[in-house]
């Protein structure tokens, strides 16, 4: 019977640990899923910046090209 | 507690990410998005991400399996005081020997054979055999070792599973268990043992390199010493390899000496029929590893034909055959399966009915497909109702239970699906591998099939293609909205198993230990147990008390407690699990029929039937509470990559991705067209994903990894190939179908072909960060790249094909351009791409600043001189050039007509057809339309070039031009008398023909037509020209004059309103409207406001200045004009008096009198008539210089032509119009002179109207002339104004005799 006790007293108390436990971990998983999420948001945008600025770099190079006909010899 | 539970858990919930004051403004609007300010917020907050969820489970972060497998082995098991010490060793000990034996499993499957790669030596190298069998002997020594461990290991393995069987076996045992887990454990290492022997009897390569090796060993062991001892091994080893299921033949010789595992054996077998047979089985491949242990452990039970008896008087046989019967292929690896049947020779006459029905998905799908849609509804709808109770800050108590119940249910409903999905995908590969396709034919003529074609490539027909894609999509969706849940529901599932347990353990338990079980000692022990290994009764020290001092019956009210999101460990359920089956069993799990319901009379079957259930919940709670590892292991298809028994037995290196099956299922969703699939088309590149883990995280090959990385690479590549080129031409017809006549397609009989029906590429284009192999691809980047790319191969195509053309298909190109233009503008709706016009300009390449010619207008410019002037003659009528007849046509070397894909034209074929019809209209011909589309195409910017250069031709044709004139010049007679109208018709035209023989007999004759015509044709195709600009120049005019405030003023001219500040509608109103932004304090960049007001202002500047434009015509015989000033001298050459040299002019246009003689009565070529071969712009070229030089008035009175026509009309009735067929009919008069009026009349006629349009166009300046008074007095220097052409204003035939002495009567009557 005593041996019983104990073994209900440590359960009991394994019980309040893990809900601790179980709570820090669940929250430790939130923060990562959260800093994925960032993750993945911030690529979205820095994807549609990126494509942006190609755009601008090919236009940039155009405009060099059209330039450069108007200039050539003189650079 | 010490520590506080909740301060810390908000501690590290109030994460919050505040916008700093000090960045710039943009970046805070950017970082605005992510701020979260409370923990709730937190919790429901999804941050913007515009990709959709079409793509699965690509990178999952695990935390391993916490509840399924114990992170610590079952050592926390004895503090639970169970006597189950020896228990939780051995199963560590199985533990330990399943994870060495999978490692061994994906040894043997991932084997590859080496003597494959080893080379032979040439004749010259004989000498160095030895050095070579040396090397070789190295290189497979390492191989042949692992197989020699394999075999230690399966032997130690096979001992120590017998071993541990015979000591749970004792009927008279003195310790606890088996335990379910060590059931489990048993079975599973049985599977191993099953699986290698599987492997070893499949793999031909391992016997193969064994020989190869034993060959070597032979040729170097001669110079070893003692080999002998090696030399045996090796024929152990030799006879381990060769012999089939020796694995399970040692087992059975292991099991037969340690003796006494019936017990066991009979146990096992209840096992996996029970659970076989109820649901109680979450996993598929668990199921799986069941379905192939079975007939292992019949046959291990079944040594003997007595023992055999005795097991089935026990277990009825037919429980067995209907399991084998309903599963007689089941999947083992990836690309082989096992067929219990033919383990079970005795058993096998059961087994030949064929099964075609269980295991094609295509049977399957419409009920997978509606349980999907109605679980998705319902899984969406249950996590909805969770986020409303988070949110909500009082909730009921009893709603709160209901929800989480029901997210709980859903849950394991989910996982349900998605294990008995993917369990069907195996068993369909396994069920297909079992059965090639007999009757394939082979793709290439020369190769035949290998065996791995015929069993996938060839043995998916279209629709179990398209069903498969939508059972992987099904299940890499539901993985996909199951995972992003994840934190979400965590807390919400521990709390209900925990709930669970502890309504088990506190009010069921309690409940029966007072009534059922209370006189049973021994049961009530065991409850007693389980009540105090997993209780919670968290400080409720009144209802533990309660619970154990064995309150009196009628305190029956349950007890109620608080929720906690804390799970049972996997020690407890695996306790729990152990005693509710010693309860069952009553420690003696020999019973026939089972565990449950075999009709105990211990246990009233109320609470067994309580009991059970909790039972089979047990077996669940593990998975539900280990959620995302079971999520990835259920939605995991990776294993429809591999196939690596195939490439033993096919002996080539690796397959083709067209024999690879996520390809396979990737390009059907591109070439199917199937517009319902095509979200689904970056699916199958998930189970790549799948695959790469299974290769490196399972089999733990790099080499399978790199090779899955290359197809993936090739498959990729081809993807994002075929979907542009598919997006292009998707979007491509759009506009090409748009750009048909609305009324044509309602018109036409089968309208359909015409329209296109939409297709869903819109989240493809969204998909910013597709996760592959742990790369993360900017997939609508790389599709803009592509289709940049397409759009300029296209434009280059399609002046390719213009430049393999005449000019005359200008308006087909201009009509291909638009619809390109309008496909771009779709596109851009999704992508950004380059703009239009910077494409075009690429293209053209007319980028410089300082050249205006381009690739296109060069094209255009070339086209006319060489071809348009030279070949095509000018129809007056019908104010089009076409092409004359073949014979006098200049040759034009043209290159082919390029080939190009339908996308490149109009997308379809019948779109394509409909627009080539159209086209064709304009093919023959140049004319106004082809002006316009000249126009449109070249605008603005080259065509001031393009009209620059022709007029250069202009002036080299008449320079040309001039040396012949000079020529007839030279040879024009002093005199050319006028004869008398009274010799008739015939009279004067024989007499000018005498006359006029420097021009018949002129050798350049055809050459000076040419020139004329080839000028002629310039000045027409330029008035034309002037006719296309104005029309455009006058919408641009209506559509910018409102915003100029530019309305008709007094005298028909325009007047410009302008406001009371002294500006233009526009600029006022930009104004006005940028005043009112500034001034508005909200207003957060008020300075690119004002930028535009005066950009409002410039664009006023450069309308206004527009509005007035030039006529290109006007300027085209300005400019002529002032060529002809060089000739003028020469040409133009006024008699001294003033008064007309009727006889002696040696003026052009006598010349051209000459000519035009010439050419009405001269047939030039035999077949053809000159009309044919120049067609009217002789004419306009000749009168055009004539008008110019100003002598189209002294043209008119002198021609001969007119002179012989007008004696012809004199000769009949005046009124009549055909007076050439009069004069025939009445006057006897031959063919050729009646030919000769014809076309007299004819050019009169034309040159009239020429002289009426250069008139208009460009009026003289008044001129001065001598007039000679009817009394005889000469008066010198009138001035008479420019009028309309002589013969509009010609006087009556009464009045015509007088006419021919002075010009001055003319004029002035």
């Amino acid at each position: 019977m005593n041996n019983s006790v104990s073994v209900g007293i440590a359960v009991q108390a394994d019980w309040d640990n893990r809900h601790f436990s179980n709570s820090l971990s669940l929250n430790v998983r939130r923060l990562f899923e959260f800093l994925l999420q960032f993750e993945t948001s911030t690529k979205s945008k820095l994807a549609t910046l990126n494509e942006k600025l190609t755009v601008l770099e090919r236009q940039l190079e155009y405009l060099e090209a059209q330039f450069n006909t108007a200039n050539s010899g003189q650079f | 507690m010490a520590v506080p539970v909740e301060e810390a858990v908000s501690g590290l919930s109030t994460f919050s990410l505040e916008v700093s004051p000090h960045l710039p403004d943009e970046l805070n609007i950017f970082l605005s998005d992510w701020t979260i300010h409370s923990p709730n917020e937190y919790v429901t907050c999804r941050l913007r991400d515009e990709q959709p969820d079409i793509q699965g489970l690509a990178v999952s972060l695990l935390s391993g399996w916490m509840a399924t497998e114990s992170p610590i082995a079952y050592d926390d098991v004895q503090a639970y005081q169970l006597q189950l010490l020896d228990d939780t060793k051995s199963i560590t000990q199985l533990n330990n020997l399943i994870t060495e034996g999978r490692d061994m499993v994906s040894i043997l499957y991932t084997y590859r054979s080496c003597v494959k790669a080893l080379p032979q030596l040439p004749e010259s190298m004989k000498q160095n055999q030895t050095d070579l069998y040396r090397e070789t002997y190295q290189v497979l020594d390492t191989e042949i070792g692992r197989l020699r461990e394999i075999k230690s290991w399966q032997n130690t393995a096979s001992s120590k599973l017998a071993a541990d069987m015979q000591r749970f076996s004792r009927t008279d045992r003195r310790i606890n268990g088996p335990t379910v887990t060590h059931m489990w454990g048993m079975l599973k290492l049985l599977d191993i043992l099953l699986q290698l022997d599987h492997l070893k009897n499949a793999k031909a390569s391992i016997p193969n390199d064994f020989s190869w090796y034993k060959r070597t060993f032979t040729q170097v062991s001669t110079e070893w010493k003692d080999s002998d001892s090696m030399r045996e091994e090796l024929d152990d080893l030799q006879i381990f390899l060769s012999t089939r299921w020796i694995i399970l033949l040692n087992l059975q010789v292991e099991l037969f000496r340690v003796n006494n595992v019936e017990d066991i054996l009979q146990v096992l077998m209840l096992f996996c029929l029970e659970s076989l047979e109820s649901d109680r089985v979450l996993l598929y491949s668990e199921r799986h590893v069941l379905l192939r242990v079975l007939p292992v452990v019949v046959i291990l039970a079944t040594s003997s034909v007595k023992e055999g008896d005795q097991v089935f008087k026990k277990i009825k046989i037919n429980r067995l055959i209907r399991i084998f019967r309903r599963d007689p292929v089941v999947p083992a690896f990836p690309d082989l399966h096992i067929a219990p049947a033919s383990m079970l020779k005795e058993l096998s006459p059961y087994f030949r009915s064929k099964y075609q029905r269980e295991y094609s998905i295509l049977n399957h799908i419409p009920a997978i497909r509606a349980a999907h849609d109605d679980f998705c509804l319902r899984f969406a709808a249950a996590v909805n109702q969770l986020q409303l109770l988070k949110l909500a800050k009082e909730a009921d108590d009893a709603l709160t239970a209901q929800v989480k119940e029901e997210i709980c249910l859903v849950v394991v409903e989910g996982f349900q699906l998605l294990s008995e999905w993917t369990g069907r995908v195996w068993e369909q590969c396994a069920w297909k591998f079992s059965r090639p396709a007999k009757d394939a034919q082979p793709y290439d003529n020369n190769t035949p099939l290998t065996d791995y074609e015929k069993v996938v490539r060839c043995n998916y027909s279209i629709i179990e293609r398209k069903a498969l894609l939508e059972l992987t999509s099904y299940i890499k969706g539901v993985g996909t909205m199951m995972e992003k849940v994840d934190t979400l529901v965590a807390d919400t599932i521990w709390e209900t198993v925990h709930a669970q347990v502890q309504d088990f353990v506190q009010n069921k338990l309690a409940v029966m230990l007072r009534t059922t079980f209370r006189k049973k000692k021994e049961i009530s022990r065991i409850l007693t147990n389980m009540r105090t290994i997993s209780a919670d009764w968290m400080g409720n020290a009144s209802s533990e008390q309660a619970a154990t001092a064995k309150k009196p019956k009628e305190d029956t009210t349950p007890v109620t407690f608080r929720p906690r999101p804390a799970a049972p460990t996997a020690a407890q359920l695996h306790c729990l699990q152990f005693l509710i089956h010693e309860l069952v069993t009553g420690g003696a799990p020999k019973k026939a029929g089972g565990f449950f319901g075999s009709g105990d009379t211990e246990i009233p079957s109320a609470d067994m039937k309580l009991l059970e259930n909790f039972f089979n919940r047990l077996a669940f709670f593990p998975h539900i509470l280990d959620y995302r590892a079971t999520l990835v292991h259920v939605s995991d298809l990776g294993f429809l990559w591999f196939r690596e028994f195939y490439l033993e037995t096919s002996k080539v290196i690796q397959f083709p991705i067209e024999c690879s099956l996520p390809w396979m299922l990737a390009d059907h969703i591109i070439e199917s067209q199937d517009a319902g699939l095509l979200e689904s088309v970056l699916m199958p590149f998930d189970v790549y994903n799948d695959s790469a883990e299974y290769a490196l995280r399972v089999l733990k090959q790099r080499f399978l990894y790199d090779e899955i990385e290359a197809e993936v690479d090739l498959c990729f590549d081809q993807l994002v190939y075929k979907l542009s080129e598919h997006m292009f031409a998707y979007y491509k017809s759009c506009a090409a179908s748009k750009s048909l006549d609305l009324a044509f397609i309602n018109g036409v009989e089968n309208h359909d072909k015409y329209t296109v029906f939409p297709r869903r590429y819109e989240a493809l284009f969204k998909m910013r960060h597709f996760q592959l192999l742990g790369r993360s691809i900017d997939l609508a980047f790389l599709l803009a790249q592509r289709i940049n790319k397409i759009f300029r191969e296209n434009f280059e195509y399609l002046l390719e094909r213009f430049e393999s053309q005449d000019i005359c298909h200008v308006v087909e190109l201009q009509r291909l351009v638009e619809i390109l233009k309008a496909t771009h503008e779709l596109l851009s709706e999704h992508l950004t791409l380059d703009s239009f016009a910077l494409i075009m300009s690429e293209v053209m390449e007319n980028i410089s600043l300082i050249s205006f010619s381009g690739r296109l207008a060069s094209q255009i410019f070339q086209e006319i001189q060489n071809d348009l002037l030279p070949n095509f003659i000018l129809c007056n009528t019908t104010q089009r050039f076409v092409r004359s007849i073949k014979s006098s046509q200049r040759p034009q070397r043209r290159p082919p007509i390029p080939h190009a894909k339908s996308s490149f034209m109009c997308g379809s074929h019948d779109l394509n057809a409909a627009h080539l019809t159209i086209s064709e209209l304009y093919s023959k011909f140049f004319g106004l339309p082809h002006m316009f589309a000249v126009l449109k195409l070249l605008g603005s910017r080259s065509m001031p070039w393009l009209v620059r250069a022709l007029l250069d031709h202009l002036s080299q044709k008449l320079s040309l031009l001039e040396g012949r004139v000079d020529e007839l010049l030279e040879v024009l007679p002093k005199a050319i008398s006028i004869p008398a109208p009274t010799l008739g018709v015939t009279g004067c035209l024989k007499i000018y023909k005498d006359q006029l023989h420097w021009g018949t007999d002129y050798e350049h004759k055809i050459e000076v037509l040419h020139s004329l015509k080839e000028i002629g044709s310039l000045i027409f195709w330029m008035s034309l020209l002037d006719t296309a600009m104005r029309e455009a120049e006058t919408v641009h005019f209506m559509q910018v004059v409102p915003w100029l405030g530019v309305v008709p003023g007094s005298e028909a001219q325009m007047q410009q309103l302008l406001d009371d500040d002294g500006n233009s509608g526009l600029v006022s109103l930009f104004k006005a409207a940028s005043a009112a932004v500034a001034s508005d304090p909200d207003t957060q960049n008020p300075q690119s406001f004002v930028t535009m007001a005066k950009q409002a202002e410039v664009a006023d500047i450069l309308y206004v200045n527009n509005l007035q434009t030039g006529s290109t015509l006007d300027y085209t015989l300005a400019y002529l004009s002032a060529i002809l000033d060089s000739v003028r001298q020469r040409w133009n050459s006024p008699s001294k008096s003033g008064l007309i040299e009727i006889t002696t002019s040696r003026e052009f246009h006598r010349i051209y009198s000459g000519v035009q003689f010439v050419f009405c009565g001269e047939q030039l070529e035999e077949n053809e008539t000159n009309q044919e071969q120049f067609g009217d712009a002789v004419a306009w070229g000749g009168c055009t210089i004539v008008y110019l030089l100003g002598q189209h008035l002294r043209f008119e009175l002198l021609d001969f032509s007119y002179h012989v026509l007008t004696v012809g009309e004199s000769e009949v009735n005046p009124g009549a119009h055909s007076i050439p067929d009069k004069i025939s009919k009445t006057h006897n008069i031959s063919a050729e002179l009646v030919r000769f009026l014809e076309s007299a009349r004819k050019a009169r006629r034309l040159n009239s109207h020429v002289f009426t349009m250069l008139r208009a166009r460009f009026p003289h300046e008044e001129k001065l002339a001598a007039l000679v008074k009817q009394s005889g007095t000469v008066v010198h220097r009138i001035k008479y104004p420019s009028t309309a052409s002589a013969f509009d204003t010609l006087p009556a035939k009464g009045s015509m005799e007088g006419m021919n002495g002075y010009e001055s009567e003319v004029i002035l009557s």
